[in-house]
């Protein structure tokens, strides 16, 4: 059955086209773009589009795995307040198996926390009403995309009265992410592939910095393997011309101010942080989100005495290097032997969309093929 | 239960005034063994990755649709979105985060 939406961005002649006319105005060439999204880093090699682009086209993974960027000391604060008498901690598949400094939240479920799996913020909401005697804990990860729907659920959940129910806030906004990348010196980037579904809620305009300020074009992209192509084929379009800015390939989603309710019901329940601690990128000021004080009842960091952990990535372990794209995967020195999506030691492993596990899962076999480390620089994934 | 005994069990459609207690993209099984990967290995939930499915009931009072999704129907919240019933949206989180053009 024909997907709509879907198999005319999987077409195979117009694939080869996009392939073909990204070679030729790359010729003569070498450009590194960022994918800054891990939907978009995940459909990369699922997909095996690097091997659709020539050499000269360079994709290198960002921080847009959510999971991913979560340091291991809010991991920490996530398993004591699981373990608190009388919670229970609902929270997304990813999260159970990223590890902290005392194992993961598999780890305390199975030491006796009350920690559930759930597919929405909605389910959180759902286990409040039915267990009025315990106190329900959200685990909120995610960007702008996921926001907005802990926003409404907080919101629902005081229009319900319920008074069990709260939410363990991480959510983090992707510009100041952007712009630590841009101003770190071992980066050196020609373009970004956007975030789709981000600029669906969040629009355009908050990316017009990149192109004013870095001189660099961005493409806000779908997630099919034609969307993404297309993506980089404009991005070589500016390049070539000279030009930078911000477009949108994903016109069939995105609406170039954003979704306007979503972003106020984001602006009523949530302010920002003055400070958050990025796995790999350390402490980025203003970048991430908590619930505003008229919210506290429903603030897990208000109601709980949550210990604060700060605690150092594994020294084997080099996360924080692929999330800055500063190395690729396969170049880390636990990747595919002492970390796997089996046994994690990082993050980047955990999530289908972080770029470890999307590469152990759809690339290493071209590696193996090889015999050899690839070079940076030689596109093959 | 399987993702989709989940599923079908959301497909008698919302009923007004009652709220939302099954809002889910339903897993059906993947490489990494993930519980909230689906059958591509993709995770809907935690990152920026969302599905498109067509609404088949709506209840405006509580804000919530009958959506048709690739793994069978779901609940869907529609705080976001303003949607009829044979419109396409982008659903992630059991939200609907856009409504999709007809054309």
């Amino acid at each position: 059955m024909a997907m709509r939406f879907i198999d005319e961005f999987r077409d195979r002649d117009g694939i080869t086209r996009l392939s073909a006319e990204i070679a030729r105005l790359a010729a003569g060439r070498h450009v590194k773009l960022m994918e800054v999204c891990g939907g978009h880093t995940h459909a990369i090699y699922k997909h095996g589009l690097q091997d659709l682009l020539p050499e000269s086209v360079e994709l290198v993974h960002g921080p847009g795995c959510p999971v991913c960027v979560i340091p291991m000391g809010r991991v920490d604060d996530a398993i004591a307040i699981a373990r608190r008498p009388g919670v229970i901690f609902a929270t997304y598949g990813d999260m159970m198996r990223v590890p902290s400094s005392t194992g993961s939240l598999l780890d305390a479920k199975a030491g006796g926390a009350d920690v559930r799996f759930i597919y929405s913020p909605l389910d959180a909401l759902t286990l409040a009403r039915n267990n009025p005697e315990r106190d329900v804990v959200f685990f909120a990860v995610g960007f702008e995309t996921t926001a907005p729907s802990t926003a409404a659920t907080v919101l629902r959940a005081r229009d319900e009265g319920l008074q069990n129910f709260s939410v363990f806030c991480n959510h983090v906004t992707i510009t100041p992410a952007i712009r630590a990348i841009l101003d770190s010196p071992e980066m050196s980037l020609q373009g970004f592939i956007g975030p789709g579904h981000v600029s669906t809620i969040i629009g355009l305009e908050p990316f017009d910095f990149i192109p004013r300020d870095y001189g660099i074009p961005m493409v806000v992209s779908g997630f099919e393997p034609s969307d993404i192509l297309q993506s980089v084929l404009m991005i070589l379009q500016q390049l070539n011309a000279g030009t930078a800015s911000v477009e949108n390939q994903y016109s069939r989603v995105v609406r170039g101010a954003g979704n306007r309710r979503a972003l106020e019901m984001l602006t009523e329940t949530m302010e920002l942080r003055p400070t958050f601690e990025w796995r790999g990128l350390g402490f980025i000021d203003e970048s991430a989100l908590r619930l505003r004080p008229a919210f506290a009842a429903f603030d897990a960091e208000v109601r709980f005495a949550v210990p604060n952990v700060r605690v150092t990535d594994p020294k084997a372990c080099q996360c924080g290097e692929v999330l800055k794209g500063a190395i690729r995967p396969w170049q880390c020195q636990v990747f595919g032997t002492a970390c796997t999506p089996e046994m994690p030691i990082g993050a980047c492993m955990v999530s289908p969309e972080g770029a470890c596990a999307a590469y152990y899962n759809y690339g290493r076999y071209s590696l193996m093929q090889q015999r050899a480390p690839m070079p940076v620089a030689s596109g093959a994934a | 239960m399987t993702g989709q005994q989940a599923a079908s069990a959301g497909s008698a459609g919302p009923t007004a005034g009652t709220p939302v207690t099954a809002v889910t993209v339903m897993p059906v099984g993947n490489a990494t063994e993930v519980p909230c990967a689906d059958s591509t290995g993709q995770c809907h939930l935690c990152g920026d990755v969302a599905a498109i499915g067509r609404v088949v009931a709506l209840d405006q009072e509580a804000r919530v649709a009958t959506v048709l999704l690739s793994d069978g129907p779901a609940l869907v919240a529609m705080d976001f979105v303003d949607a009829s019933v044979g419109d396409n949206v982008l659903v992630q989180l059991g939200f609907a985060l856009e409504r999709m053009p007809a054309s």
